[in-house]
């Protein structure tokens, strides 16, 4: 166990972060960059936790198999959590167990004693070479959780085929009759049956919960014969049966008959909006969208139809999307909820019965049901609870303070995702980021101190190792190693056959066999060899790059060479595996690849990234709630802040917010940020300022702001900062129909709640008020779900409802947007008597002033019935659009938009809070709409971001990068229009090729490494470190002949 | 001309294709022994010129995946 430490303030500042899904990685990744030391604990064997069950993500359609626990670095176009999760290369902050239970939990802020109960895993990861001889041989057959109960596993197994620890893993439950036939065959004896559970103690300062949810079981709900009727599914279900990596490999198939479905239903809300869960699950109608489009792709003249009450498609790009489902891909939504289904026992259909819009009852047959099952409190999270001091809600969901989202009630513990209130991925991955940045607020003075600068794949901080030697100039001496694999490889290649094949070519100076490389005495033996025999290039020919290469890349550093001198041979999984039965002609193609291989280490030159020292401070755009939230955390952990805010006085939107529904003073919060900001010694406020340029990048940029002098004149300021967050919000739209200002009765909600706030004594007089929700702003272009609207409706409709119970309310509706607990206050509305009326986007309502009278007329689709309604107060509930100028920010700070005219971040669901352009984070309504507890914790998640890089010192950038020679360069701007990141730009004052002015320019820190630029660049100017053309056509080069070791490059160093 | 057996360059990209084949092999599928896969950081990377010399160099097809 490592050693806790008590910082200089004699607090410990170890994080235990319970729960290893992608709430408990994100954080557990932004602590660890952080400098402090995390505990990740995990019940399963593996990490990744529900979503790693998830084929697709709404509304990308990404795979989550690679985006939620892969070793896709910021590199990649596609990104996932953080590159910190490699198998192999675990970030050195991180200790990360498996199969562990937190059993014990005392103590206080900065001093908690833990007591871990950790259960065998029965293989030992750090042996486990994964070639499934355990799973082969074991007899058991039981079924697999991770496919829901819809084939089988052995007791021997791998969680999933690209789990973190990357083992398997032997499960002694009442299945395994401990045969013991795993541990005889497991060729590097890792199989320990006999191991016991052992408990351990450690000390944390903090803790963050992350424990995910528990899926509504529907069998004991016996109208809908789940588990009876083979045919009737979870939504769970189906995304396993839907997944590449399901039990059909992908084709959706009845589990009765194997027939593809003709008509599949989904039914919405089962255990969710009911007597029992009065809440909204937030995530199972986008979840029913998706997985009807993805029926529709994979099954030909199938038929979806979704039941629905309100299709819940709240987020950015998700009215788009429901749209997509409904006019490109013809899936059928029908308002209704459907408590009961029949099977029909000879053909195994499902009958449901439902009103269709003329109101009569329809009786229609469906080949499979989808059952849209809801989220519950995670199992053990009440005893946990209990042991943790924290107060849970009457869900039995963590209790937060709206002002506080991501505290509980125990100090020092913090809550993110799932458990908090049932969310999807991009909320959680923002709760997660909000966690870590609160706990590097508390212990900022241990920020950086187990310093882990971006050094991908070499986390291990080896400043302290051995000194890299400089190898120019030497001619090349490589030494090839060739890894058995146990037997795994050399039960199939003829190794010595290969070796002997390798001996001659050009450079190699050593060969030799190993039994198993990646084990300690392998690794060792490979430095020994690099030092005793003067090595300048390694290849070493065993398994997946994927898998070793970091592993193998650190050996070869702290032998004192540039890490990039290595190659690696994949001669396991893209040889002995799947040429087995050719024994032969896999040993010819073996040592093929390794002569590849050889002539591509000739022609590798040292890389070594450039290490920057980043101003450490920041500048936050927008002075409201979140921007100020940003500030403060920053600030609180030891960096200098400018706050930027373009109007006369912080506050933003939270000015106009007077009561919130769950019964808080918003005001109250304003207040005290607003003291704070003001009083923080390290926040430079700048109101009337605006931000007029910007240059440099992560770490280190420049920024020219407009800002008034006491004289009222304007001066240019310029300011130095690392990181930039973006926080300029949003706002009520102005709205272009219903009458608003012709009548003096037509108002919007926000101009209402003024109202209701400061003359209440006016609400005696009134007898009829209509609400009409969805209104398209002037400035809109489409319409789009604001997602904060409904809740605000029903918290002015309660209000007027409690101050004059008379009063009439209507609210016309298209569906009912109050996802999660917000449940709780459309039921309110509706006991106090407020009235809904659903209206079609076909035939809105109509408002007419008739003698100074307003006449709303409104037809009711699901009745077909025309209302007239004669309100003497009409609110209109208007859609939120970006802050004013957030184009021209987005042009000055080279930001892309989203199709809503808000700012566009890197990854809608993993990374809600990053942008692509590294060093810039976002957060608040300038993301999109959201409500106050949400821009607090997405403000937080900002800001926590934005600390893992003011905390680097130095911070590395470059490797893998792709550098323009100047000399070739014509300035034709085709890598500033191909780079996937908009990265290349042009240097106006620079000489290119012929000296023409103008050649592009690729920031090193900023440059991804992809190589786009350098495939597309018409003069080749371009070059990617590492994988230059002629290192890249080695690999093709000479395959099927002899002559590239004659023609290769001369064994000297370049 | 009996069992003419196409040599395939498969250009890769390191974060989705080559992962794909490293899962043929954890899966043991069999595929035929004259694919040489080349790795590269994305697809991106790829350069015509890449193309044209794995032909010139023997090869009868070339595959790019990612």
């Amino acid at each position: 166990m490592a050693q806790d430490r008590k910082s200089t303030n004699g607090k410990h500042d170890s994080v235990l972060v319970i729960g290893g899904g992608v709430a408990g990685m994100r954080a557990a990744a932004d602590l660890a960059e952080s400098g402090l030391k995390v505990y990740l604990v995990e019940s399963a064997p593996g990490l990744g936790g529900r979503v790693s069950q998830l084929g697709f993500m709404f509304p990308t359609h990404d795979c989550v198999l690679c985006r939620g626990s892969s070793d896709h670095g910021y590199g990649c176009t596609r990104p996932s959590i953080s590159p910190a999760f490699q198998d192999h290369n675990l970030h050195p902050n991180i200790e990360l167990m498996t199969l562990t239970e937190v059993v014990g939990f005392e103590g206080q802020l900065g001093n908690f004693t833990v007591t871990l109960q950790r259960n065998p895993r029965h293989v030992d990861p750090a042996r486990c070479i994964n070639c499934r001889l355990c799973a082969v041989v074991c007899p058991v057959s039981m079924p697999s959780e991770f496919q829901m109960g819809m084939s089988n596993r052995k007791a021997a197994y791998k969680t999933s085929p690209r789990a973190i620890p990357d083992a398997y893993v032997i499960e002694k439950g009442p299945w395994c009759e401990g045969c013991s036939k795993c541990a005889s065959i497991c060729p590097t004896q890792a199989i320990d049956l006999e191991s016991e559970p052992e408990t351990v103690t450690i000390t944390v300062g903090a803790a963050i919960l992350a424990l995910g949810y528990k899926l509504f079981d529907p069998t004991p709900l016996e109208e809908f014969g789940h588990g009876r009727y083979p045919n009737v599914l979870t939504s769970m279900q189906f995304e396993r049966l839907a997944s590449r990596s399901g039990p059909t490999e992908g084709i959706v198939a009845r589990l009765s008959d194997g027939k593809m479905p003709e008509r599949i239903a989904w039914l919405q809300c089962i255990g969710s909006r009911d007597q029992e869960h009065p809440y909204c699950s937030s995530v199972c109608c986008m979840i029913a969208t998706k997985q009807a489009m993805l029926a529709k792709q994979r099954l030909e003249n199938v038929d979806c139809k979704v039941f629905v009450m309100d299709e819940r498609a709240f987020n950015k790009e998700y009215t788009k999307y429901y749209n997509k489902a409904m006019d490109t891909h013809g899936v059928d939504y029908t308002r209704c909820r459907i408590s009961a289904l029949r099977e029909d026992p000879k053909t195994k259909e499902l009958i449901l019965r439902y009103p269709d819009k003329e109101g009569n009852t329809v009786t229609e047959r469906f080949e499979m049901v989808v059952l849209a099952v809801g989220m519950q409190p995670p199992d053990r999270s009440a005893g946990l609870a209990k042991m943790m001091g924290i107060e849970l809600n009457e869900h039995g969901f963590c209790e937060t303070d709206k002002f506080q989202p991501l505290q509980t009630s125990q100090p020092g513990v913090y809550v993110a995702g799932a458990f908090q209130s049932p969310k999807e991925i991009a909320e959680t991955v923002l709760d997660a980021a909000g966690a870590a940045g609160e706990v590097m607020r508390v212990f900022h003075d241990s920020l950086g101190e187990r310093p882990a600068p971006r050094q991908y794949p070499f986390l291990q901080h080896y400043d302290t190792d051995v000194a890299e030697r400089d190898v120019s100039g030497e001619p090349v001496r490589t030494g090839v190693f060739v890894c058995g694999c146990g037997p795994m490889v050399s039960q199939t290649l003829d190794l010595d056959h290969v070796i002997d094949k390798t001996k001659d070519l050009p450079g190699v100076v050593f060969t030799d066999k190993i039994d198993l490389a990646c084990f300690d005495e392998g690794l060792d033996f490979i430095g020994d060899i690099i030092r005793l025999k003067k090595l300048n290039r390694i290849v070493v020919a065993a398994c997946s790059p994927r898998t070793h290469e970091a592993l193998f890349q650190k050996t070869v550093r702290n032998a004192g060479l540039n890490p990039y001198l290595f190659e690696m041979v994949n001669l396991r999984e893209h040889c002995a595996w799947v040429h087995d039965m050719e024994p032969e002609k896999s040993t010819a193609k073996a040592a093929e690849l390794v002569r590849m291989a050889v002539h591509r280490v000739l022609r590798l030159e040292a890389i070594n990234r450039i290490a920057i020292q980043p101003h450490r401070s920041a500048l936050v755009i927008g002075g409201g709630v979140a921007g100020m939230t940003a500030a403060l955390t920053i600030a609180d952990s030891g960096y200098d802040v400018t706050l930027l805010e373009k109007s006369e006085v912080l506050g933003g939107n939270l000015r106009h917010i007077y009561y919130l529904v769950e019964g808080l003073n918003p005001q109250r919060l304003l207040r005290d940020l607003i003291n704070r900001v003001r009083g923080h010694h390290r926040i430079d406020v700048l109101t009337n300022s605006e931000i007029n340029g910007v240059s440099g990048s992560i770490g280190r940029f420049l920024s020219i702001i407009e800002s008034p002098t006491p004289e009222g004149q304007t001066e240019t300021i310029e300011v130095e900062h690392g990181v930039i967050v973006v926080a300029t919000g949003g706002r009520e739209g102005t709205p272009a129909a219903y009458r608003h200002g012709e009548h003096e009765s037509v108002v919007t909600q926000l101009e209402m709640e003024d109202w209701l706030a400061h003359q209440p004594e006016k609400l005696r007089n009134l007898k009829n008020v209509v609400m009409i929700q969805c209104v398209q702003p002037a400035e809109a272009s489409h319409f789009y779900c604001s997602r904060t609207c409904c809740t605000n409706t029903m918290k002015n409709a309660i209000r007027i409802k409690m101050m004059n119970p008379d009063c009439q309310v209507t609210v016309l509706y298209k569906d009912i947007i109050t996802y999660g607990f917000r449940e709780q206050y459309y039921t309110e509305a509706r006991r106090n008597g407020v009235v809904f009326v659903r209206y079609s986007d076909e035939d809105p309502p109509v408002v007419d002033i008739v003698e100074g009278q307003l006449m709303v007329e409104v037809n009711d689709p699901s009745l077909d019935r025309r209302y007239l309604l004669t309100p003497d107060l009409l609110a209109l509930s208007m859609s939120i659009i970006p802050a004013d100028d957030t184009s021209k920010l987005a042009k000055i700070l080279k930001l892309p938009e989203s199709t809503e005219g808000f700012f566009l971040e890197a990854d809608l669901k993993m990374r809600p809070m990053d942008f692509v352009n590294e060093g810039l984070f976002l957060c608040g309504m300038a993301h999109y709409p959201r409500f106050l507890e949400e821009a607090i914790s997405s403000a937080q998640a900002a800001a926590g971001r934005a600390l893992t890089v003011l905390n680097m010192d130095p911070f590395y950038v470059g490797g893998v990068i792709a550098d323009v020679d100047a000399d070739k360069c014509v300035g034709c701007l085709t890598c500033v229009r191909t780079c996937p990141f908009k990265i290349p730009r042009l240097l106006y004052d620079r000489a290119g090729v012929g000296a023409i002015g103008g050649h592009a320019w690729i920031d090193p820190a900023l440059c991804q490494g992809c190589g786009t630029c350098t495939g597309e660049c018409p003069a080749s100017a371009i070059q990617l470190a590492h994988y230059r053309d002629d290192q890249i056509m080695t690999g093709a080069l000479g395959v099927w002949g002899e002559e590239a070791d004659s023609g290769g490059a001369d064994a000297t160093n370049r | 001309m009996s069992e003419f057996k196409p040599g395939i360059v498969a250009f890769c990209c390191h974060h989705c294709a080559y992962g794909a084949a490293d899962l043929a092999g954890a899966m043991r599928l069999a595929y035929p022994d004259s694919i040489r896969v080349v790795r590269l950081p994305c697809t991106g990377k790829l350069d015509v010129a890449h193309v044209l010399s794995a032909f010139e160099h023997g090869a009868d097809g070339v595959m790019v995946a990612g």
